[in-house]
């Protein structure tokens, strides 16, 4: 070390006590032993810092450089910069405190995520902003503020976005955002993929829709609609894809039968898979269920296999494979599949959904009581679940809430009425009948109402009811308004065989098509 | 190499500001003399304060990680209140300009802190020498600080050749681009 490197010691200063300790230093070697020994047998060792000074016994440093050095305050700056990193660090401390509970959720609901558990990520992800409002609502509470101390961000809203997505389809997550994040939802950078699903849609739909409209309302003929929806291939702004899933939604509409739909959705998945990008949200379930329904269950399960490869907690899919196992006589495997789906729920609406595929699971092999009880008990567990905590309430609004609950009430009649007791079977339907109708209200449309499975059941009970001593006073008003709002006839070929007594409804339920479908 | 120190240092400005306050504080506290206490100079030592090597091996022991102590402790709390805003609660300028610079200031901050955790390798060999050749310090102290000792070691090379600040980039690249 040179002078220059000694701040703060002056040069005239260091030069003289230098001197001194020279001095000093050949005295004492004098005086202590009473000759000039060691001392000038070795090299004095001088001062790093000053260079000129003998450095004092044990130090580097000359006695006045050291004191110095000692003596030297830390600067102002210093001290300015250590207790602004203290505060700060103090700051960022709460702050990390409390965004660590959010952001635990989101890691948590990312775990969920990369497994294809997306209805679990989605619950998760949702308790993130959940605890976020929470706290700030603690926080302002007990500081009498009203600040936004944490908060959660675009980021957050995408993976709720996306998991919407994978869960149901594009589609449903461009209006689930639209109703979760406003008005500027569009605007957003992760929106674009979304609102592109959405406009390709409906500028397909909007070409078509006269078209599908004439063809339903019987004005145009199902092969020349066919024509005019092909025609529209290729023109401006129109997706392949959408050309294909709209023939086959009109054929669906139609009641044209499996093979035929089965025809137009493998069109469908060969231009989804020439357009390269993901679709497997538009056919890949209409094709299992084709399948099923054509008898070709092996390949429904593939089909169905690969739903679930991406999305562990689908309800269609689980409840399709586990039919088609079972109609393969799989009844191990079928179980198996409601194990598998069981596993992926633990809260929140889920426990209707695995409830209700054990339902029928249990219902379709025959254990009634087990099953009947759990319809019971999941009926009580959907009525504690909190609306606005749950995906499909906050997708489709109340539907979700009454639905669940209706759908219930129709497993228990079925059981009902495997059993012989219509009148039971026909009370349950009429609760879920009312429930579905307290929906149609809501929404100016219910889609179970137009469910063959749903309305078939609620008919075949009411006929049943009314075929059987079991027919009371109480009961006779109801009966004959549901009998009289359909036409004798018109039900499906394993209703219409129950009624005219050449099916039990056991036969159908259990070694069947398991429903009344 | 020396060059490539004093640039990993200048981006790391504040944290190696605040590191040599530290250093300086501790030879005060010590009674260590400091040579140059200059914070941030262009030299080999930038970030550190240049002192005397203590003698004794608590004061040794105390030099290296008392500093890094410090400054981790001040440094994970901000990378943690920044990363996991940004990163897990996803705040973006569509959220709040004013929210995301702060929390990206923080961010920098914290990984600036934790840029300059270690000592600078003399220190740290001088460290190694008092407690593990010169075997001074009582033998419990020793051996409890063992680890700290030869973290602090291996950390004053990884800082010395700027491999801390790659790491750090690094893992910023994979949070926030990739």
């Amino acid at each position: 070390m040179d002078k220059e490197n000694l701040n703060g010691v002056p040069e005239e200063e260091t030069e003289a006590s230098a001197e001194e300790l020279e001095q000093a230093a050949a005295e004492e070697a004098v005086d202590s032993n009473g000759e000039v020994a060691q001392a000038e047998e070795q090299e004095p060792v001088i001062c790093s810092v000053c260079g000129h000074n003998e450095a004092a016994e044990g130090s580097e440093y000359c006695i006045e450089c050291e004191t110095a050095m000692l003596k030297r305050r830390v600067p102002f700056m210093g001290w300015l910069a250590g207790v602004a990193a203290l505060g700060v660090s103090l700051l960022a401390f709460f702050v990390a405190i409390f965004s660590l509970v959010p952001s635990g959720y989101v890691i948590l609901g990312d775990s969920y995520a990369k497994k294809g558990d997306w209805h679990m990520a989605y619950e998760v992800y949702y308790s993130a902003i959940t605890e976020t409002a929470n706290f700030n609502s603690y926080a302002n509470e007990t500081l009498g503020t009203n600040i936004s101390f944490i908060s959660v961000g675009e980021k957050v809203n995408e993976r709720i976005v996306d998991a919407v997505a994978n869960y149901y389809s594009p589609i449903d997550a461009y209006y689930f955002a639209q109703n979760y994040l406003g008005a500027g939802a569009d605007n957003l950078p992760f929106m674009q993929k979304y609102k592109k699903a959405n406009d390709e849609n409906y500028t397909a739909f909007t070409k078509m829709s006269e078209t599908f409209n004439g063809a339903i309302e019987g004005d145009i003929k199902l092969d020349a609609a066919l024509k005019e929806i092909e025609a529209l291939r290729g023109t401006e702004g129109m997706n392949d894809v959408y050309v294909d899933y709209y023939k086959y939604a009109l054929a669906c509409e139609l009641y044209e039968p499996a093979q035929a739909q089965l025809e137009l959705l493998k069109s469908l998945e060969a231009s989804a898979e020439k357009s390269g990008e993901d679709y497997g949200w538009i056919y890949l379930l209409p094709m299992a269920q084709a399948l099923y329904d054509t008898g070709k269950y092996d390949e429904a399960i593939e089909y169905l296999d690969r739903i679930i490869a991406v999305n562990k907690t689908s309800f269609e899919a689980h409840e399709l494979k586990m039919m088609a196992q079972l109609s393969l006589g799989d009844v191990e495997g079928a179980g198996k599949t409601v194990d598998e789906f069981k596993a992926t729920g633990a809260y929140s609406e889920l426990v209707y959904y695995p409830n209700l595929l054990e339902v029928e699971y249990l219902r379709s092999t025959g254990k009634y009581a087990e099953a009947k009880a759990l319809c019971v008990e999941a009926a009580a567990l959907q009525e504690s679940v909190p609306q606005d905590n749950a995906m499909i309430n906050l997708v489709y609004g109340i539907e979700g809430k009454l639905l669940t609950t209706s759908e219930f009430n129709r497993q228990s009649a079925l059981i009902s009425m495997t059993e012989g007791d219509y009148a039971d079977a026909f009370s349950s339907m009429m609760d879920a009948y009312s429930l579905e109708s307290q929906y149609a209200y809501y929404m100016q449309y219910s889609a179970a109402l137009n469910d063959p499975k749903f309305y078939g059941a609620l008919y075949l009970s009411a006929k049943l009811l009314s075929t059987s001593d079991q027919m009371t006073e109480d009961n006779a008003a109801d009966v004959e308004y549901v009998l009289s709002m359909f036409e004798a006839g018109t039900m499906s070929t394993d209703i219409e065989a129950i009624i005219n007594g050449e099916k039990t409804v056991e036969e159908v339920l259990t070694k069947g098509a398991f429903d009344l479908v | 190499m020396t060059a490539l120190y004093i640039v990993s240092k200048i981006l790391t400005f504040p944290g190696a500001y605040v590191k040599g306050f530290w250093e300086q504080l501790t030879c005060k506290l010590l009674g260590l003399p400091v040579e140059v206490p200059g914070y941030l100079r262009i030299d080999e030592a930038c970030g550190h304060v240049e002192h005397a090597f203590p003698k004794k091996g608590w004061a040794a022991y105390l030099i290296a990680t008392g500093p890094s102590f410090m400054n981790f402790n001040i440094g994970v709390w901000m990378f943690l209140a920044g990363f996991m805003n940004l990163y897990f609660l996803g705040i973006t300028p569509n959220d709040s300009i004013g929210l995301f610079v702060v929390y990206v200031l923080v961010t920098y901050l914290g990984v600036s802190m934790l840029c300059n955790v270690f000592p600078l390798v003399e220190d740290a060999m001088n460290l190694y020498d008092l407690l593990y050749r010169q075997k001074k310090g009582n033998i419990i102290g020793r051996i409890f600080g063992f680890i700290p000792t030869v973290i602090t070691y291996a950390g004053a090379y990884l800082e010395k050749y700027c491999i801390t600040l790659v790491l750090w980039i690094a893992v910023m690249i994979l949070a926030f681009v990739l």
